[in-house]
């Protein structure tokens, strides 16, 4: 029998996956889709809430997250392309012209 | 449940100019748009006489709310964008293949803003941050043939979402706890049932997401190499708009929707308070980049008006409001001297700003003006609105809080006298005299009058803001 303990747990684990991926990973690409990760852990948090709760509410924030996660993702690629042609890196520890 | 639109107009008169600038960009060859600045400002002012005419009252089924708070802070983002957009008209020339996009996105961004100070749920909060979130990102990469300024929207981005990701997460377990996305819904379960554990995991993820947008200890990292990278409009539209939009959305989350369970997050909200006052403060004192020095001195204010949430009091939500006006009155003077000084040096150094009293006497006086005023002294305006904070901190009892406001002050006003020194007291490089146009000059003596009349005279706007934030505490 799944409850919420799981699902919570699970979205939990997720999380933290995708922040220690942004904070430890030197690709940003491996980045952008750690912080895919943390979003998707976010809605799994959501959803779950929503079908234990009864409440339409969560389903359609997780609707709308989607959708802007979407749209914020398309963004950070295009800014990583211009990144890519102006620098030539795709490594984190790379972009430190301004630092301190 | 009533839909309302009526009460959308100010939005989406706002919202129709960046699409008809968005559309005209397809006709026009590409080149400076002056004209395109002067009609942002000109809608700014048009929106900003409609919404004074808006009853109050909300709209879209509860998801926007139009009241006292929201009608001032609105103001203040039109304020500030019409000051912008004028900062962008004299800067353009720095852009090179300028693109008429980045006046709508600017407007795209004014929007999300006015959405955010209406927001009253946390899906319509969620969705305007984001609004206003990737506007900023473009904007920060928009000289992309910059090597500065892709790197400053890259890390501004992954920093962004991060926060946004945590933010997202810690909503999720306050909607969790309740079953409700309203404020106002919110607000009456917590009063009624208490808070639990998974209601306090919430909020502490909550309030770790927004520091990021008014560039607070934990998530202030970002803040120094995006000021510094980013088009010197951007950075004061960030400085400026930014900490203005995450600090209304704070006092509508912590002080409408959770204020009943303030001791659950006091003391989180002072650590950050205090840890954003001392390190900020700090560690702008050895930044060479004036950019970078305000951004450090940003995280420091952030640190007074987290102090002022903490007080949870009508005099500290008041004081909020004040420090708010004055700061971007310091911001976007200071900034329109800086432009104007960049314009004819292409440096951000202080430094380079040795002998600028002798050069230019107008935009060394905006200087003086503004960085005083951010650093508190009398008889200025940040003077009365660090005056108000830190009465209302000892009010409620924030004696420590209080005591690290008043020593960060005094650190403040070192790290500003640099700048006033190197501007006043040292000898020019460059001895050549820096225009200033007239429209410019009426407007520099405008902004300065009011950070002075701010200072000398604040019983009116006083009034004003205390009025507003007794609506909040009834």
């Amino acid at each position: 029998m799944l409850t919420l303990t799981h699902f919570l747990i699970l979205s939990c684990i997720l999380f933290s996956i995708g922040v220690a991926g942004v904070m430890i990973r030197r690709n940003i690409i491996i980045v952008l889709m750690s912080l895919e990760l943390i979003f998707n852990a976010a809605n799994i948090s959501l959803a779950a809430f929503a079908y234990y709760l009864e409440s339409i509410t969560g389903t359609v924030f997780v609707v709308f997250n989607i959708t802007v996660a979407a749209a914020e993702v398309a963004v950070g690629l295009a800014i990583l392309v211009a990144v890519y042609r102006r620098r030539k890196t795709v490594l984190v520890d790379q972009l430190d012209e301004m630092r301190y | 449940m009533e839909m309302n639109i009526g009460r959308l107009i100010p939005e989406f008169i706002m919202l129709g100019g960046a699409f008809v600038l968005l559309i005209l960009e397809f006709f026009i060859p590409k080149g400076p748009r002056k004209w395109a600045g002067v009609f942002g400002i000109c809608l700014s002012v048009v929106t900003a006489v409609v919404l004074s005419t808006q009853g109050y009252g909300s709209a879209l089924s509860g998801l926007f709310i139009h009241d006292a708070i929201s009608l001032y802070f609105k103001l203040l983002f039109l304020l500030v964008t019409a000051l912008i957009f004028y900062m962008t008209i004299l800067y353009e020339k720095n852009i090179e293949n300028w693109r008429g996009e980045f006046y709508s996105l600017m407007l795209f961004c004014t929007v999300g803003f006015m959405f955010l100070a209406s927001s009253s749920d946390f899906i319509g909060f969620y969705v305007s941050l984001e609004l206003v979130a990737i506007t900023l990102y473009i904007l920060a990469t928009f000289t992309r043939e910059k090597s500065k300024s892709v790197e400053a929207g890259l890390k501004y981005i992954v920093t962004g979402a991060l926060s946004s990701g945590f933010l997202l997460y810690g909503i999720s377990f306050i909607y969790g706890t309740t079953g409700q996305t309203g404020f106002t819904e919110v607000a009456a379960l917590v009063i009624n049932n208490g808070g639990n554990g998974y209601l306090a995991i919430g909020l502490a993820l909550t309030v770790l997401g927004l520091t990021f947008k008014v560039s607070g200890m934990p998530f202030h990292v970002w803040a120094p190499d995006i000021y510094e990278g980013s088009p010197t409009p951007i950075t004061a539209l960030l400085a400026a708009g930014s900490k203005a939009a995450g600090f209304v959305v704070i006092i509508r989350i912590l002080l409408t929707a959770l204020g009943s369970v303030r001791a659950e997050w006091l003391v989180l909200v002072s650590v950050i308070s205090g840890a954003s006052l001392i390190f900020g403060n700090l560690a702008a004192m050895p930044q060479k980049n004036i950019k970078r020095m305000i951004a450090y001195a940003g995280v420091g204010s952030a640190g007074y008006l987290f102090m002022a949430v903490a007080a949870a009091s009508t005099l500290g939500t008041g004081a909020l409001m004040y420090y708010l006006t004055t700061y971007v009155f310091a911001i976007t003077g200071s900034f329109i001297a800086l432009v104007i000084f960049y314009n004819s040096e292409g440096s951000y150094t202080i430094e380079s700003l040795a002998g600028l009293a002798r050069r230019s006497p107008l935009l060394a006086i905006t200087i003086f003006i503004g960085f005083l005023s951010l650093a508190g002294v009398p008889p200025l305006g940040g003077f009365i609105a660090k005056f108000y904070i830190i009465a209302a901190a000892v009010q409620q009892g924030l004696w420590a809080l209080a005591v690290i406001g008043v020593l960060m002050a005094v650190v403040a006003m070192y790290y500003f006298l640099i700048v006033i020194r190197s501007m006043y007291l040292r000898p020019a490089i460059n001895t050549e005299k820096i225009r200033v146009d007239n429209y410019t000059r009426i407007l520099l003596y405008g902004i300065n009058a009011v950070t002075v009349l701010l200072g000398m005279y604040p019983g009116p706007l006083t009034d004003w803001v205390m009025a507003i934030a007794d609506t909040l505490f009834v």
